[in-house]
C-alpha cells in the first residue's frame, strides 16, 4: 500500500534544518574524512609531485622533470624487477586461489572440530613475512634442510640443493611461501560456499550428478563473484608483495627475487632516492590498474550474479 | 557547526602546543643487534640511576635505523641524542641536522678534559664538533685457535700475506673438511677496502667522482674469493643468500677456522665459542702489515640533533657515556676503547679475558694502520649492494672475475656522478 503525499513547499526554516542535518552527517564522518585527506590523498599526490624531483628525504626536493622516468628505462634492475614480479604474480595468484578454494571446500564439509581447522589454516597468514618464517624457510629449503631430507629418503641418494639460495629456484620458494598464506582468501571462500542454497545440490543429486559435476556446474558458477573478488585482491596484493622478499632473500641471489615493491623500497629507503622510488610507485599503480581493469572487463563473461 | 569545528580545531592546536615539560625524558636512539641493545638499555638505566634523568629509547637494526632517522629528520622530529656512523655523519652535518657541541663542551656539560684531541677529531667538521666518538674499532681476523691446532696447523701471524692466507684457508679445508673462513663475513665490502689499501688504493678517488682502485686489484680480489669458494673452503654461495644471523654462522658454530669481523662483533663470537674452544686469536687482515693498510675507525658518534628539545639532558647522556666509571666498567670496552684516558686505563685494569684480547688487539692494530679513509659518498650503499651482486655472480660462475670487476667499476662511476 502506498500513499502519495504531495510535498509541501519548502520553507526557509526547513531548508536550513536540512542543511544542518547534512552538516551533522559530515561532522560524523569527519574523522574518516580527515584521515583520507591527510593520510592518503595528500601523501599520494605529493608522491606524484616528488616523482618529478630529485629528493633524498633530508634536503629540499629539486625539480628534474621526467628524468626519473627516463632513467627507469635505462635501469637494468628495474626491468629485472618487473620481470620477476610478473612471474611471481602469474604463478602465485592462480596457485593461491586454487589452494584457498581446495582447502575451503574441505573445510565446508561437516566434520567434528572443523572450526578448529579453519582457525589453524588461517595461522600462516597471521605469521606473514616474519623473521622467524625466514629462518624456518632457510632451514626447510636450505642445503641440509628438511625438504632435501625428504627427497634423499625417497630417492635413496644424498641430495643437497639450496632451493631458497640458488638463482634458478629462489623465486619459486617465495611463491610457495605465498601459497601458504592462503588464509584470508580461504575464509572468504568458506563463507561464499556456505551461502550456496542446499536445494541446488539436492536437485543435482536427484538428477544423478556426480561430485565433479556438482562442483563444476553449481559450486563454481555460484561462487564466481567470490572468485572474482579474491582474484582482484590477489592480483593487487601479489604486485605489492614485499616483506617475504625483504626478510628472506633480500632480493638475492643476483636480483632473482627482486620484487618490484622491494626495489622501490631499496631505492627509497636504502639509497635515499625518494623521487625515483615515487616514480616507480606510480608505474606500479598504472600496471596494477591495467590488470584490474582487464579483470573487471572480463568478468562479464564468467561472473554470474544471482539476480 | 562552525563553532563546533572551531572548538575542535582549537583543542587540536592546544594539544600540539603544550610546552615541553621540564621532567620530560630525553629521547635517545641507536642501532644494534639484540646483544648490543641489551648493553645500551642497561647503560641507559644506569644513566637514569646516576643522574635522575629519565630516557626514552628508540632502537632498530642497522638498516631500519637509518630509514627511521632519515624520515624523522625530514619531519624535524629527530630524537635528542642520536648515534651516528662515520658513513653518514658528514651528510647530516652538511644538511644542518646536527648541533655543534662546542658550547656544551666549553660549558663543561660534556667533560672532555681527559680526552686527547686526536680521539675526537673524527667528529670535527669545519669549526664545529658534531659528534663525540663513542669508542674506536677496526677490522680483525678472528681465528679459532683450537680448531687450527686440532688440524696440526699454525695460526696465521700478523705478517702473513694475503696470498698465503688464501692458501692457508684452502689447506685447512683440505685437511679437515671444515671451512677455512666464513663467506657470510668474507663478502663484507670493507674487507675489499682493506685489500685495495694493501695495493695503495682506496674505494673512491679524492673527488669521489670515480672509483679509487684499478681493474686489476678488483679482478685479483674476485679471483681469490672464487679460488677459495671453488675449493670448498668457504660455504657454497647459495648458502649465504639468506642471512641467518651471526649466532648461526659457521664460525660461531666452530665449523670454520677463521673469520673476518669487526672488533665490536668479535665479542659475540668469542662468548659463543669460549666454552667449547677457549679464547680466539686476533690478527690483522692478512697482507696489511707492510702497507699499513689497516685503519682505526670511530665505532660510532654520539650526536645531538639540531631540533633537540632536551639539549642539556642529551649532553648529560653523552657525558655519562664518556666519563661514567660504573657504566664503562659495565660496558667493559665492548663498544671500542673508551676515548677518555682515565676511563680507558680504569677499564683496562678490570677486563675479562675476552675483552682484554680486543683491547690488546686495538693497540697492535694501530701499528699497522694508516690514515682513516674520507667519509664515503652518498652512493656508497648502492655501490655496496652492487659489489655483493657482482661478487655473487662470480661465485655462481655467471661471470668471470674480470667481467664482474669491470661491471662494478662502470656501475660505481655512473652512480658517483648521478
Amino acid at each position: 500500500m502506498t500513499t502519495i503525499v504531495k510535498r509541501p513547499p519548502v520553507s526557509q526554516a526547513a531548508r536550513a534544518r536540512r542543511r544542518n542535518t547534512n552538516l551533522a552527517g559530515y561532522a560524523f564522518i569527519l574523522p574518516w574524512l580527515i584521515g583520507l585527506i591527510v593520510f592518503t590523498s595528500v601523501p599520494m599526490f605529493y608522491s606524484l609531485y616528488l616523482s618529478f624531483t630529485k629528493y633524498d628525504a633530508l634536503g629540499a626536493p629539486q625539480w628534474i622533470g621526467v628524468n626519473n622516468y627516463v632513467n627507469m628505462v635505462q635501469d637494468d634492475t628495474f626491468w629485472k624487477a618487473l620481470g620477476v614480479t610478473f612471474k611471481y604474480v602469474f604463478l602465485l595468484v592462480p596457485l593461491r586461489l586454487a589452494s584457498a578454494l581446495a582447502v575451503a571446500l574441505v573445510l565446508t564439509t561437516n566434520h567434528k572440530g572443523i572450526g578448529l581447522y579453519r582457525t589453524v589454516y588461517y595461522v600462516p597468514s597471521l605469521l606473514g613475512g616474519s623473521v622467524a618464517i625466514a629462518i624456518i624457510w632457510a632451514r626447510i629449503f636450505g642445503s641440509n634442510g628438511a625438504f632435501n631430507g625428504i627427497i634423499s629418503a625417497l630417492s635413496g641418494t644424498v641430495f643437497s640443493f639450496n632451493w631458497v639460495g640458488e638463482i634458478s629456484t629462489a623465486l619459486y620458494s617465495l611463491i610457495l611461501l605465498g601459497c601458504w598464506h592462503f588464509g584470508s582468501s580461504m575464509l572468504i571462500f568458506v563463507s561464499g560456499i556456505k551461502q550456496i542454497p542446499a536445494s541446488y545440490y539436492e536437485a543435482a543429486l536427484l538428477d544423478g550428478a556426480n561430485p565433479w559435476q556438482k562442483f563444476r556446474y553449481i559450486t563454481l558458477p555460484a561462487l564466481s563473484p567470490v572468485i572474482f573478488f579474491n582474484l582482484v585482491q590477489g592480483i593487487i596484493n601479489a604486485f605489492k608483495a614485499f616483506s617475504e622478499a625483504l626478510i628472506i632473500t633480500d632480493g638475492g641471489p643476483l636480483n632473482s627475487t627482486m620484487l618490484f615493491a622491494l626495489y622501490i623500497y631499496k631505492q627509497g629507503f636504502s639509497y635515499f632516492k625518494m623521487g625515483y622510488a615515487c616514480a616507480m610507485s606510480w608505474v606500479l599503480l598504472v600496471i596494477i590498474s591495467i590488470f584490474s581493469i582487464f579483470v573487471f572487463k572480463s568478468s562479464d563473461s564468467w561472473v554470474h550474479y544471482e539476480s | 557547526m562552525k563553532k563546533l569545528l572551531a572548538v575542535l580545531l582549537a583543542a587540536m592546536m592546544l594539544a600540539a602546543c603544550v610546552p615541553a615539560l621540564a621532567d620530560e625524558p630525553v629521547r635517545v636512539a641507536w642501532w644494534g643487534s639484540e646483544s648490543s641493545n641489551k648493553v645500551y638499555l642497561t647503560f641507559s638505566d644506569m644513566f637514569t640511576a646516576a643522574t635522575g634523568i629519565e630516557y626514552e629509547a628508540e632502537y632498530l637494526s642497522w638498516g631500519d635505523y637509518w630509514t627511521k632517522i632519515n624520515t624523522l629528520a625530514a619531519a624535524n622530529d629527530m630524537p635528542d641524542m642520536v648515534r651516528m656512523d662515520y658513513a653518514y655523519i658528514k651528510n647530516y652535518v652538511d644538511k644542518g641536522l646536527l648541533l655543534d657541541l662546542t658550547p656544551l663542551v666549553e660549558a663543561g656539560k660534556i667533560n672532555l678534559s681527559d680526552v686527547a684531541d686526536s680521539a675526537i677529531s673524527g667528529g670535527r667538521f669545519g669549526d664545529g664538533l658534531y659528534g663525540i666518538n663513542a669508542g674506536s674499532n677496526g677490522l680483525v681476523l678472528a681465528v679459532n685457535a683450537k680448531l687450527v691446532a686440532d688440524a696440526g696447523m699454525e695460526v696465521p701471524t700478523n705478517e702473513m700475506t694475503w696470498d698465503e692466507y688464501v692458501d692457508w684457508v684452502i689447506a685447512y679445508h683440505e685437511k679437515t673438511g671444515l671451512l677455512g673462513t666464513d663467506l657470510f663475513n668474507l663478502k663484507d665490502f670493507n674487507l675489499y677496502r682493506v685489500f685495495a689499501r694493501q695495493h695503495g688504493e682506496e674505494l673512491y678517488n679524492e673527488a669521489q667522482d670515480a672509483v679509487g682502485y684499478s681493474l686489476e686489484t678488483l679482478t685479483k680480489y674476485f679471483s681469490d674469493l672464487k679460488k677459495m669458494h671453488d675449493a670448498g673452503a668457504v660455504q657454497n654461495v647459495a648458502d649465504v643468500t639468506v642471512d641467518i644471523g651471526k649466532e648461526n654462522y659457521p664460525f660461531a658454530k666452530a665449523e670454520a677456522a677463521s673469520t673476518v669481523t669487526v672488533t665490536d662483533s668479535y665479542t659475540t663470537y668469542a662468548k659463543l665459542l669460549y666454552d667449547s674452544c677457549g679464547l680466539l686469536e686476533l690478527r690483522i687482515i692478512p697482507g696489511s702489515a707492510e702497507t699499513k693498510a689497516m685503519f682505526v675507525k670511530p665505532s660510532q658518534f654520539l650526536s645531538i640533533s639540531a631540533n633537540a628539545e632536551q639539549v642539556d639532558k642529551a649532553a648529560a647522556y653523552i657525558d655519562y657515556w664518556t666519563n661514567g666509571e660504573d657504566a664503562n666498567l659495565y660496558i667493559n670496552g665492548t663498544r671500542g676503547i673508551p676515548i677518555s684516558a682515565k676511563i680507558s686505563s680504569l677499564v683496562a685494569s678490570n677486563l675479562d679475558d675476552i675483552s682484554a684480547l680486543a683491547f690488546d688487539y686495538m693497540q697492535v692494530m694501530a701499528e699497522y694502520a694508516s690514515d682513516l679513509y674520507a667519509p664515503d659518498p652518498v652512493a656508497h650503499t648502492e655501490i655496496g649492494d652492487e659489489f655483493i651482486s657482482q661478487m655473487t655472480s662470480v661465485l655462481f660462475g655467471n661471470a668471470t672475475p674480470e667481467e664482474a670487476a669491470q661491471k662494478l667499476i662502470d656501475f660505481s662511476n655512473k652512480a658517483l656522478n648521478n
